[in-house]
Protein backbone atom coordinates (compact mmCIF):
# COMPACT_ATOMS: atom_id res chain seq x y z
CA UNK A 1 0.00 0.00 0.00
CA UNK A 2 0.51 3.64 -0.56
CA UNK A 3 2.79 5.35 2.44
CA UNK A 4 0.33 8.24 3.42
CA UNK A 5 1.27 10.88 1.64
CA UNK A 6 3.29 9.56 -0.70
CA UNK A 7 0.93 10.74 -3.91
CA UNK A 8 1.61 14.33 -2.81
CA UNK A 9 4.70 14.05 -1.33
CA UNK A 10 7.09 13.53 -4.52
CA UNK A 11 5.68 16.85 -5.91
CA UNK A 12 7.17 20.19 -5.07
CA UNK A 13 5.05 22.89 -4.14
CA UNK A 14 5.14 24.19 -7.71
CA UNK A 15 3.68 21.27 -8.90
CA UNK A 16 1.47 21.06 -6.05
CA UNK A 17 -0.48 24.38 -6.89
CA UNK A 18 -0.85 23.48 -10.56
CA UNK A 19 -2.52 20.06 -9.50
CA UNK A 20 -4.41 21.29 -6.81
CA UNK A 21 -5.89 24.58 -9.52
CA UNK A 22 -7.50 21.19 -11.16
CA UNK A 23 -8.80 19.70 -8.85
CA UNK A 24 -11.83 20.14 -6.45
CA UNK A 25 -11.69 20.11 -2.37
CA UNK A 26 -14.42 18.22 -1.21
CA UNK A 27 -16.68 17.46 2.21
CA UNK A 28 -18.06 14.42 3.20
CA UNK A 29 -20.36 13.53 6.45
CA UNK A 30 -19.80 10.77 8.47
CA UNK A 31 -21.28 7.42 6.25
CA UNK A 32 -21.18 9.66 3.03
CA UNK A 33 -19.99 7.73 -0.18
CA UNK A 34 -17.05 8.27 -1.92
CA UNK A 35 -16.79 5.55 -3.87
CA UNK A 36 -19.86 3.11 -4.64
CA UNK A 37 -18.78 -0.43 -5.86
CA UNK A 38 -19.77 -1.38 -8.96
CA UNK A 39 -21.08 2.38 -10.00
CA UNK A 40 -18.43 3.72 -12.99
CA UNK A 41 -16.33 6.74 -11.68
CA UNK A 42 -13.91 9.20 -13.53
CA UNK A 43 -11.98 10.52 -10.69
CA UNK A 44 -9.72 9.61 -7.71
CA UNK A 45 -9.74 11.10 -4.01
CA UNK A 46 -6.53 12.24 -2.14
CA UNK A 47 -7.63 12.06 1.82
CA UNK A 48 -6.72 15.21 3.12
CA UNK A 49 -8.69 14.79 6.69
CA UNK A 50 -10.32 12.31 8.62
CA UNK A 51 -10.49 8.70 7.85
CA UNK A 52 -12.40 6.28 5.61
CA UNK A 53 -14.04 2.86 5.31
CA UNK A 54 -13.44 0.16 2.37
CA UNK A 55 -15.69 -2.35 2.37
CA UNK A 56 -16.87 -4.88 -0.39
CA UNK A 57 -20.03 -6.37 0.74
CA UNK A 58 -20.47 -6.97 4.42
CA UNK A 59 -16.77 -7.68 4.75
CA UNK A 60 -14.92 -4.11 5.58
CA UNK A 61 -11.45 -4.65 3.93
CA UNK A 62 -9.66 -1.21 5.12
CA UNK A 63 -9.70 1.81 7.28
CA UNK A 64 -7.30 4.67 5.26
CA UNK A 65 -6.35 7.95 6.65
CA UNK A 66 -5.29 11.20 5.16
CA UNK A 67 -2.43 10.96 2.82
CA UNK A 68 -4.37 7.79 1.14
CA UNK A 69 -5.44 7.68 -2.36
CA UNK A 70 -8.64 5.81 -3.36
CA UNK A 71 -9.80 5.18 -6.66
CA UNK A 72 -6.70 6.10 -8.89
CA UNK A 73 -7.37 3.14 -11.01
CA UNK A 74 -10.28 5.13 -13.03
CA UNK A 75 -7.73 7.90 -13.49
CA UNK A 76 -5.97 5.23 -16.20
CA UNK A 77 -9.14 3.47 -16.94
CA UNK A 78 -12.88 3.32 -16.41
CA UNK A 79 -14.51 1.14 -15.33
CA UNK A 80 -16.90 0.24 -11.86
CA UNK A 81 -15.80 0.80 -8.68
CA UNK A 82 -13.70 -2.23 -7.49
CA UNK A 83 -14.93 -1.21 -3.44
CA UNK A 84 -17.32 1.09 -1.66
CA UNK A 85 -15.22 3.52 0.25
CA UNK A 86 -17.58 5.99 3.01
CA UNK A 87 -16.31 8.88 5.02
CA UNK A 88 -15.58 7.24 8.79
CA UNK A 89 -16.78 10.54 10.47
CA UNK A 90 -16.05 14.24 8.97
CA UNK A 91 -13.48 13.96 5.92
CA UNK A 92 -12.17 15.87 3.38
CA UNK A 93 -10.89 15.23 0.05
CA UNK A 94 -9.37 16.81 -3.09
CA UNK A 95 -10.54 14.47 -6.28
CA UNK A 96 -8.74 14.74 -9.45
CA UNK A 97 -10.32 13.94 -12.49
CA UNK A 98 -9.27 11.80 -15.43
CA UNK A 99 -10.11 14.88 -17.82
CA UNK A 100 -8.00 17.34 -15.84
CA UNK A 101 -5.05 15.22 -15.17
CA UNK A 102 -5.05 13.60 -18.67
CA UNK A 103 -5.18 17.46 -20.23
CA UNK A 104 -1.99 18.27 -17.70
CA UNK A 105 0.01 14.91 -19.20
CA UNK A 106 -0.52 16.12 -22.94
CA UNK A 107 0.60 19.47 -22.04
CA UNK A 108 3.84 17.22 -20.46
CA UNK A 109 2.66 18.98 -16.81
CA UNK A 110 5.46 17.66 -14.55
CA UNK A 111 2.64 17.20 -11.70
CA UNK A 112 0.85 15.16 -13.95
CA UNK A 113 3.51 12.84 -14.52
CA UNK A 114 4.26 12.43 -11.04
CA UNK A 115 0.95 11.41 -10.27
CA UNK A 116 1.18 8.72 -13.04
CA UNK A 117 4.35 7.14 -11.51
CA UNK A 118 2.59 7.22 -8.47
CA UNK A 119 -0.61 5.42 -9.25
CA UNK A 120 1.91 3.17 -11.49
CA UNK A 121 3.90 2.38 -7.92
CA UNK A 122 0.64 1.96 -6.12
CA UNK A 123 -1.11 -0.51 -9.02
CA UNK A 124 2.24 -2.58 -9.36
CA UNK A 125 2.10 -3.20 -5.75
CA UNK A 126 -1.35 -3.83 -5.76
CA UNK A 127 -1.26 -6.15 -8.68
CA UNK A 128 1.86 -7.99 -6.86
CA UNK A 129 -0.33 -8.90 -3.96
CA UNK A 130 -3.31 -9.97 -5.62
CA UNK A 131 -1.53 -12.10 -8.02
CA UNK A 132 -0.06 -13.41 -4.89
CA UNK A 133 -3.94 -14.40 -3.41
CA UNK A 134 -4.72 -15.92 -6.78
CA UNK A 135 -1.59 -18.00 -6.93
CA UNK A 136 -2.80 -18.98 -2.72
CA UNK A 137 -6.15 -19.54 -4.25
CA UNK A 138 -5.53 -21.70 -6.81
CA UNK A 139 -2.76 -23.86 -5.89
CA UNK A 140 -4.58 -24.11 -1.92
CA UNK A 141 -7.20 -27.08 -3.64
CA UNK A 142 -4.48 -29.35 -4.62
CA UNK A 143 -2.41 -28.28 -1.42
CA UNK A 144 -5.22 -30.42 0.73
CA UNK A 145 -5.82 -33.07 -1.69
CA UNK A 146 -1.93 -33.79 -0.92
CA UNK A 147 -2.56 -33.06 3.25
CA UNK A 148 -5.30 -35.25 2.75
CA UNK A 149 -3.51 -38.06 1.08
CA UNK A 150 -0.45 -37.68 3.78
CA UNK A 151 -2.90 -38.14 6.44
CA UNK A 152 -4.48 -41.14 4.80
CA UNK A 153 -0.74 -42.85 4.00
CA UNK A 154 0.44 -42.23 7.95
CA UNK A 155 -2.45 -42.44 9.34
CA UNK A 156 -2.22 -39.30 11.27
CA UNK B 1 24.83 -1.47 -32.24
CA UNK B 2 22.77 1.02 -33.33
CA UNK B 3 18.45 0.47 -33.07
CA UNK B 4 16.45 1.78 -36.22
CA UNK B 5 13.57 3.16 -35.15
CA UNK B 6 11.74 1.09 -37.71
CA UNK B 7 13.24 -2.12 -35.72
CA UNK B 8 10.44 -1.02 -33.68
CA UNK B 9 6.92 -1.12 -35.73
CA UNK B 10 6.50 -4.64 -35.36
CA UNK B 11 5.64 -3.38 -31.38
CA UNK B 12 2.13 -2.71 -31.39
CA UNK B 13 2.25 -1.38 -27.77
CA UNK B 14 4.56 1.16 -28.74
CA UNK B 15 2.28 2.38 -31.83
CA UNK B 16 1.14 5.51 -29.44
CA UNK B 17 4.61 6.73 -29.30
CA UNK B 18 4.27 7.67 -33.14
CA UNK B 19 7.54 7.96 -35.45
CA UNK B 20 8.87 10.96 -34.11
CA UNK B 21 8.19 9.03 -30.66
CA UNK B 22 9.75 5.71 -31.88
CA UNK B 23 12.50 7.59 -33.61
CA UNK B 24 13.88 9.25 -30.20
CA UNK B 25 13.33 6.20 -28.17
CA UNK B 26 15.46 3.98 -30.54
CA UNK B 27 19.11 5.56 -29.48
CA UNK B 28 18.37 5.04 -25.96
CA UNK B 29 17.42 1.17 -25.63
CA UNK B 30 20.51 -1.40 -25.08
CA UNK B 31 20.63 -4.44 -27.57
CA UNK B 32 21.12 -7.81 -25.82
CA UNK B 33 21.58 -11.49 -27.07
CA UNK B 34 20.58 -14.25 -25.08
CA UNK B 35 21.43 -18.09 -26.10
CA UNK B 36 18.44 -20.65 -26.29
CA UNK B 37 17.93 -21.39 -22.71
CA UNK B 38 19.67 -18.47 -20.97
CA UNK B 39 17.57 -16.51 -18.13
CA UNK B 40 16.79 -13.11 -18.83
CA UNK B 41 15.07 -11.95 -15.45
CA UNK B 42 14.94 -14.16 -12.30
CA UNK B 43 11.92 -14.23 -9.91
CA UNK B 44 12.44 -12.21 -6.48
CA UNK B 45 15.52 -9.86 -8.52
CA UNK B 46 14.59 -6.29 -8.25
CA UNK B 47 13.73 -4.92 -11.73
CA UNK B 48 15.04 -1.86 -13.11
CA UNK B 49 14.39 -2.17 -17.06
CA UNK B 50 11.80 -3.20 -19.40
CA UNK B 51 12.03 -5.44 -22.39
CA UNK B 52 11.10 -5.46 -26.03
CA UNK B 53 11.36 -9.16 -27.55
CA UNK B 54 13.29 -7.89 -30.97
CA UNK B 55 13.87 -10.97 -32.17
CA UNK B 56 13.37 -15.30 -30.98
CA UNK B 57 10.52 -15.93 -28.27
CA UNK B 58 10.74 -16.21 -24.54
CA UNK B 59 9.43 -18.76 -22.00
CA UNK B 60 8.25 -16.90 -18.67
CA UNK B 61 7.60 -19.71 -15.62
CA UNK B 62 6.86 -19.42 -11.86
CA UNK B 63 7.41 -20.94 -8.93
CA UNK B 64 4.39 -21.44 -6.91
CA UNK B 65 4.34 -21.27 -3.13
CA UNK B 66 4.15 -25.13 -2.64
CA UNK B 67 6.91 -25.53 -5.14
CA UNK B 68 5.98 -26.51 -8.39
CA UNK B 69 7.08 -24.55 -11.09
CA UNK B 70 4.84 -23.71 -13.67
CA UNK B 71 4.96 -22.19 -16.87
CA UNK B 72 2.76 -19.24 -17.58
CA UNK B 73 3.49 -18.03 -21.21
CA UNK B 74 5.49 -17.98 -24.36
CA UNK B 75 6.08 -14.77 -25.52
CA UNK B 76 6.26 -13.88 -29.54
CA UNK B 77 8.46 -11.80 -31.13
CA UNK B 78 6.79 -7.78 -30.98
CA UNK B 79 6.27 -8.21 -27.27
CA UNK B 80 6.61 -5.63 -24.47
CA UNK B 81 7.67 -7.38 -20.99
CA UNK B 82 8.32 -6.65 -18.03
CA UNK B 83 6.94 -3.32 -17.55
CA UNK B 84 6.90 -3.78 -13.38
CA UNK B 85 10.66 -3.00 -13.95
CA UNK B 86 10.41 0.24 -14.62
CA UNK B 87 8.85 1.30 -11.01
CA UNK B 88 11.46 1.42 -8.26
CA UNK B 89 11.50 -0.83 -5.71
CA UNK B 90 9.36 -3.75 -7.98
CA UNK B 91 10.87 -7.58 -8.17
CA UNK B 92 10.76 -9.60 -10.99
CA UNK B 93 7.32 -11.79 -10.38
CA UNK B 94 8.15 -14.72 -12.87
CA UNK B 95 11.29 -16.21 -14.62
CA UNK B 96 11.99 -15.36 -18.09
CA UNK B 97 14.41 -17.59 -20.04
CA UNK B 98 15.11 -17.37 -23.90
CA UNK B 99 13.25 -20.49 -25.91
CA UNK B 100 16.05 -19.97 -28.57
CA UNK B 101 18.65 -17.26 -29.47
CA UNK B 102 16.55 -14.64 -28.79
CA UNK B 103 17.80 -9.95 -29.14
CA UNK B 104 16.12 -8.29 -26.55
CA UNK B 105 16.00 -4.19 -25.95
CA UNK B 106 15.98 -2.91 -22.73
CA UNK B 107 14.41 0.20 -21.68
CA UNK B 108 16.01 1.09 -18.11
CA UNK B 109 14.14 2.79 -15.09
CA UNK B 110 17.00 5.40 -15.36
CA UNK B 111 16.80 6.03 -19.14
CA UNK B 112 12.82 6.59 -18.39
CA UNK B 113 12.85 9.16 -15.42
CA UNK B 114 16.17 10.89 -17.61
CA UNK B 115 13.81 11.51 -20.38
CA UNK B 116 10.48 11.98 -18.02
CA UNK B 117 12.80 14.76 -15.99
CA UNK B 118 13.29 16.43 -19.15
CA UNK B 119 9.73 16.46 -20.33
CA UNK B 120 10.08 14.43 -23.20
CA UNK B 121 7.11 13.51 -24.85
CA UNK B 122 8.20 9.83 -25.77
CA UNK B 123 8.71 9.07 -22.03
CA UNK B 124 5.63 10.40 -21.01
CA UNK B 125 3.57 8.38 -23.43
CA UNK B 126 5.99 5.45 -22.21
CA UNK B 127 4.84 6.04 -18.51
CA UNK B 128 0.96 6.48 -19.07
CA UNK B 129 1.15 3.21 -21.75
CA UNK B 130 2.87 1.53 -18.98
CA UNK B 131 0.48 2.48 -16.08
CA UNK B 132 -2.84 1.85 -18.46
CA UNK B 133 -1.54 -1.95 -19.27
CA UNK B 134 -0.44 -2.27 -15.36
CA UNK B 135 -4.01 -1.20 -14.12
CA UNK B 136 -5.53 -3.56 -17.24
CA UNK B 137 -3.96 -6.65 -15.37
CA UNK B 138 -4.78 -5.22 -11.82
CA UNK B 139 -8.36 -5.04 -12.89
CA UNK B 140 -8.09 -8.51 -14.56
CA UNK B 141 -6.16 -9.81 -11.48
CA UNK B 142 -8.84 -8.47 -8.84
CA UNK B 143 -11.67 -10.16 -10.95
CA UNK B 144 -10.02 -13.59 -10.64
CA UNK B 145 -9.13 -13.30 -7.69
CA UNK B 146 -13.00 -12.44 -6.54
CA UNK B 147 -14.26 -14.89 -8.68
CA UNK B 148 -12.22 -17.44 -6.81
CA UNK B 149 -13.15 -16.32 -3.64
CA UNK B 150 -16.81 -16.12 -4.21
CA UNK B 151 -16.54 -19.87 -6.37
CA UNK B 152 -18.26 -22.31 -4.15
CA UNK B 153 -17.95 -24.88 -6.88
CA UNK B 154 -14.21 -25.97 -7.91
CA UNK B 155 -15.98 -26.34 -11.28
CA UNK B 156 -16.97 -22.41 -11.48
CA UNK B 157 -15.92 -20.61 -14.28
CA UNK B 158 -13.07 -18.35 -14.76
CA UNK B 159 -13.44 -15.48 -17.39
CA UNK B 160 -12.27 -12.21 -15.64
CA UNK B 161 -9.69 -11.68 -19.22
CA UNK B 162 -12.55 -11.83 -21.15
CA UNK B 163 -14.55 -9.40 -19.70
CA UNK B 164 -11.20 -7.48 -19.07
CA UNK B 165 -10.60 -7.62 -23.10
CA UNK B 166 -14.69 -6.75 -23.77
CA UNK B 167 -13.75 -3.34 -21.20
CA UNK B 168 -10.59 -2.06 -23.03
CA UNK B 169 -12.58 -0.74 -26.30
CA UNK B 170 -14.30 1.96 -24.53
CA UNK B 171 -11.94 2.33 -21.38
CA UNK B 172 -9.91 5.92 -22.43
CA UNK B 173 -12.13 7.73 -24.43
CA UNK B 174 -13.57 9.23 -22.13
CA UNK B 175 -10.36 10.26 -20.65
CA UNK B 176 -9.39 12.00 -24.08
CA UNK B 177 -11.88 13.91 -24.89
CA UNK B 178 -11.52 15.91 -22.19
CA UNK B 179 -7.99 16.02 -22.95
CA UNK B 180 -8.33 17.48 -26.32
CA UNK B 181 -10.58 20.27 -25.17
CA UNK B 182 -8.89 21.16 -22.17
CA UNK B 183 -5.81 21.39 -24.05
CA UNK B 184 -6.75 23.49 -27.08
CA UNK B 185 -8.13 25.69 -24.80
CA UNK B 186 -4.80 26.32 -23.49
CA UNK B 187 -3.03 26.65 -26.84
CA UNK B 188 -5.64 29.16 -27.65
CA UNK B 189 -5.52 31.18 -24.42
CA UNK B 190 -1.60 32.02 -24.54
CA UNK B 191 -0.30 29.26 -27.20
CA UNK B 192 2.21 28.09 -24.45
CA UNK B 193 2.02 25.14 -22.23
CA UNK B 194 0.65 26.05 -18.88
CA UNK B 195 3.24 24.88 -16.61
CA UNK B 196 6.37 26.01 -18.38
CA UNK B 197 8.26 23.61 -15.76
CA UNK B 198 10.75 22.13 -18.43
CA UNK B 199 12.89 24.55 -21.01
CA UNK B 200 12.02 21.59 -23.65
CA UNK B 201 8.43 21.62 -22.93
CA UNK B 202 6.91 19.45 -26.16
CA UNK B 203 4.53 21.31 -27.97
CA UNK B 204 0.84 20.26 -27.27
CA UNK B 205 -0.06 18.54 -30.04
CA UNK B 206 3.18 16.17 -30.66
CA UNK B 207 2.12 14.86 -27.25
CA UNK B 208 -1.55 14.66 -27.86
CA UNK B 209 -1.35 12.72 -30.93
CA UNK B 210 0.57 10.61 -29.31
CA UNK B 211 -2.12 10.30 -26.00
CA UNK B 212 -4.87 9.70 -28.87
CA UNK B 213 -2.46 6.94 -30.46
CA UNK B 214 -2.67 5.48 -27.31
CA UNK B 215 -6.56 5.43 -26.99
CA UNK B 216 -6.90 4.12 -30.49
CA UNK B 217 -4.49 1.45 -29.62
CA UNK B 218 -5.70 0.40 -26.73
CA UNK B 219 -9.05 -0.01 -28.29
CA UNK B 220 -8.32 -2.03 -31.17
CA UNK B 221 -7.97 -5.91 -30.26
CA UNK B 222 -4.55 -6.18 -31.55
CA UNK B 223 -3.33 -4.42 -28.27
CA UNK B 224 -2.94 -7.51 -26.22
CA UNK B 225 -1.88 -6.16 -22.75
CA UNK B 226 -2.50 -10.19 -21.19
CA UNK B 227 0.30 -11.86 -22.73
CA UNK B 228 2.40 -9.48 -21.76
CA UNK B 229 3.20 -9.16 -17.87
CA UNK B 230 2.65 -11.82 -15.77
CA UNK B 231 -0.69 -11.94 -14.54
CA UNK B 232 -1.62 -15.41 -13.61
CA UNK B 233 -4.14 -16.64 -16.31
CA UNK B 234 -5.93 -19.81 -14.82
CA UNK B 235 -5.69 -21.61 -18.41
CA UNK B 236 -2.63 -20.99 -18.43
CA UNK B 237 -1.70 -22.18 -14.76
CA UNK B 238 -3.76 -25.21 -15.05
CA UNK B 239 -1.84 -25.84 -18.70
CA UNK B 240 1.66 -25.16 -17.02
CA UNK B 241 0.51 -27.85 -13.83
CA UNK B 242 -0.27 -30.65 -16.54
CA UNK B 243 2.94 -29.67 -17.85
CA UNK B 244 4.27 -30.36 -15.37
CA UNK B 245 7.92 -28.12 -15.36
CA UNK B 246 8.81 -29.02 -11.66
Amino acid sequence: MQAPGAFLAALDVHERNRLLAGADERQFASGDSLLVLGVEGSSMFLITAGEVTVSRGDADLAVLGPGAAIGEMALLDPAPRSATVRAKGKVTAIELDRATVWGMLADGDSAAVKVLQGITATVCERLADVNHKVQNEVVRPRGNVFKRLFSSVFGK
Amino acid sequence: MAIDPSDLDSFQSLAPLGQAGLAALAPLLVSTRYRAGAQICREGDEGDACYLLLEGSVIVTKSLPDGRKVKLATLPQGTLFGQAGLVPGQVRTADVKAEGNVTILSLTRATLMWALGRGQEWAVAMQAIVAVNLVQQLRSALDRLSELANAEDAQAEISGTKRADARKATSVSATFSGARSRAKGAAASDGSTSGGFTPEAPTTNGLLDMLRATESALASAGFDTENVEFVLDDDQLRTGEARGIS
